[in-house]
């Protein structure tokens, strides 16, 4: 008969640890140690030599700034956190941007750059004052807002957006952009030193065209004072439509995963997962299906799919934010989301449900890409 | 954390990882290049460990998932009916490992983390990325079915076991 008091009589069952099992440990760590002492000729591998460069980039856009403009890449390390693009994006943005149509009584708007990979699109934008005595304003900035809100050079500037302008004889003048057709995922503003309002949008746009016609709406806006507060004069409203051409860049390698997955917790069936590689960010697809309605309605709409590194954390998220989940029918679903750029695609990627109401954790399911 | 810390805290773990690697890896240079892939990764992630009081639970999934993707790697190679058999090691009780991989891993797993490792079920649920729920009926089913096997190869009745 067995002699086991309790379960933990079952680490007999192991033995202790083979020589060459120990061996490898220590031979590991000697050499993860040795690699560390070395640090003026350490290797440097290819994620590590992109994140200098692109630290470079990043910071040599940030000198350019003070002289002229900011430009995609200073919205992205000046206005966002824990960013992550390939260096290769430095080839992929346009700065002759084909345009036509730009001008207000209250300013011009020029689009000065912009990246289009065939997914998503980043366009700066600038609106130069057609007057010294305009202070141009971002859609959402109100007089009563603080104008350190403004950008970095008013950062130490204390005071609202009305004391600023009455201080300096100014007029304020708000201002909006669009794309016609797209809901914009983020638009990124600062004020600059010549008056000038720079904007960045970021939308995504699906396209295999070389290139895309888009139009974007600028209108331009006074406040009038009435009763001693300020409003939007939407009677001296002025507006124009940019028409833009954008050079699609493309994105590069795509992997699908091979066989469905069910999810039985949340009653769902994953069918496919397609991740597609850019030098901005990653997209990824999940198609799922339900196929236990009374499971799947517990989640009560906050089923989301997040992706799991190896160390089973969640993967940062791409710069933009994605589009959320599409309807495709009454049972079927594509979630559509971005993820942190990466040189390489994984073989493999492990998706757990989450819910975004309650931070419940469902089950984790790893899926082989090809 | 330093390289001397991470160090020290790793050899300390050293049966844990082996037992890990063991429990989902039949050969021994399958369990070695788990392990060294795992310790790399451990070191180059290192910082994105928010509490150190976690490591060991974080290591361990780090090592799971490095065992899974060995296991894929093999798959694809050879087919199942031509996987080596695993050997007993020499200073193994042999009556127990046997009834312990005759489980299947999912159940095996939580069984070792929570009885062998000490884990608690919470625990487990995180390394495992399982509901704690799904971790407490993997174990019921796996101390079920390791009873029932245990009994049969005693030829004695289940009360008799102690498990």
């Amino acid at each position: 008969m067995r002699d086991m008091q309790d379960m933990s009589e079952l680490k007999k069952a192991f033995g202790q640890a083979d020589e060459g099992f120990v061996n490898t440990l220590y031979n590991t760590l000697t050499n993860i140690q040795k690699s560390e002492n070395r640090k003026p000729v350490k290797r440097i591998g290819f994620s590590l030599a992109a994140a200098i460069v692109l630290a470079c980039l990043l910071s040599a856009g940030t000198v350019l700034a003070v002289k002229n403009s900011w430009g995609i890449f200073d919205f992205l390390s000046g206005r966002r956190q824990n960013v992550k693009v390939l260096p290769e994006v430095a080839n992929m943005v346009q700065k002759e941007v084909s345009q036509k149509g730009n001008e207000t009584e209250f300013g011009d708007f020029v689009v000065r750059e912009a990246v289009f990979n065939g997914k998503s699109v980043y366009i700066v934008i600038d609106v130069e004052p057609s007057s010294s005595r305009y202070l141009l304003l971002g859609p959402d900035a109100f007089p009563t807002d603080p104008i350190s809100n403004m950008g970095p050079i008013f950062s130490n500037i204390t005071g609202t957006i009305a004391d600023y302008a009455k201080g300096n004889n100014k007029e304020m003048i708000n201002t909006s952009v669009g794309i016609d057709g797209v809901s914009c995922n983020s638009i990124d503003y600062i004020l600059e030193e010549d008056g000038t309002l720079v904007y960045m949008l970021n939308a995504n746009i699906d396209s295999s065209s070389v290139q895309e016609d888009i139009e974007i709406t600028c209108v331009a806006a006074p406040f009038v004072s009435l009763e001693g507060k300020n409003f939007i004069d939407d009677k001296n409203k002025k507006e124009t439509t940019l028409s833009v051409t954008l050079i699609n860049s493309g994105t590069e390698e795509t992997v699908t995963s091979d066989m469905p997955v069910v999810f039985s917790d949340i009653g769902v069936r994953v069918d496919k997962v397609t991740l597609t590689a850019s030098a901005m960010e990653i997209y990824a697809d999940i198609e799922y299906t339900v196929i236990d309605k009374e499971k799947f309605e517990k989640t009560d709409k906050g089923l989301w799919f997040e992706v799991l590194d190896d160390t089973g954390n969640p993967i940062s998220g791409g710069i933009s934010s994605g589009e959320g989940i599409q309807v495709l029918d009454e049972n079927r679903f594509i979630q559509r989301f971005s993820l942190q750029a990466s040189e390489t695609l994984p073989s493999e990627v492990t998706l757990r449900g989450y819910n975004i109401l309650d931070k419940n954790r469902y089950e984790a399911h790893r899926f082989e890409m090809k | 954390m330093t390289n001397e810390e991470f160090s020290t805290r790793i050899v300390a773990m050293t049966q844990t990882l082996y037992r890990v690697s063991y429990t989902q890896l039949s050969q021994s240079c399958d369990r070695e290049e788990a392990v060294q892939e795992c310790l790399y990764k451990a070191w180059k992630k290192r910082h994105q460990l928010k509490d150190e009081r976690y490591m060991q639970t974080w290591v361990i999934r780090i090592l799971i998932n490095e065992c899974h993707n060995i296991q894929k790697k093999r798959k694809r190679e050879l087919p199942m009916e031509e996987l080596p058999e695993r050997p007993v090691p020499a200073d193994a009780d042999m009556e127990l490992h046997d009834a312990l991989f005759r489980l299947d891993e999912k159940l095996r797993l939580p069984i070792l983390l929570h009885y062998i490792e000490g884990f608690s079920i919470k625990e487990v649920a995180q390394i495992l990325r399982l509901p704690q729920g799904t971790v407490k009926s993997r174990m019921l089913n796996g101390r079920q079915k390791l009873k029932k096997i245990l009994c049969e190869e005693d030829q004695f009745p289940c009360e008799t076991c102690k498990i």
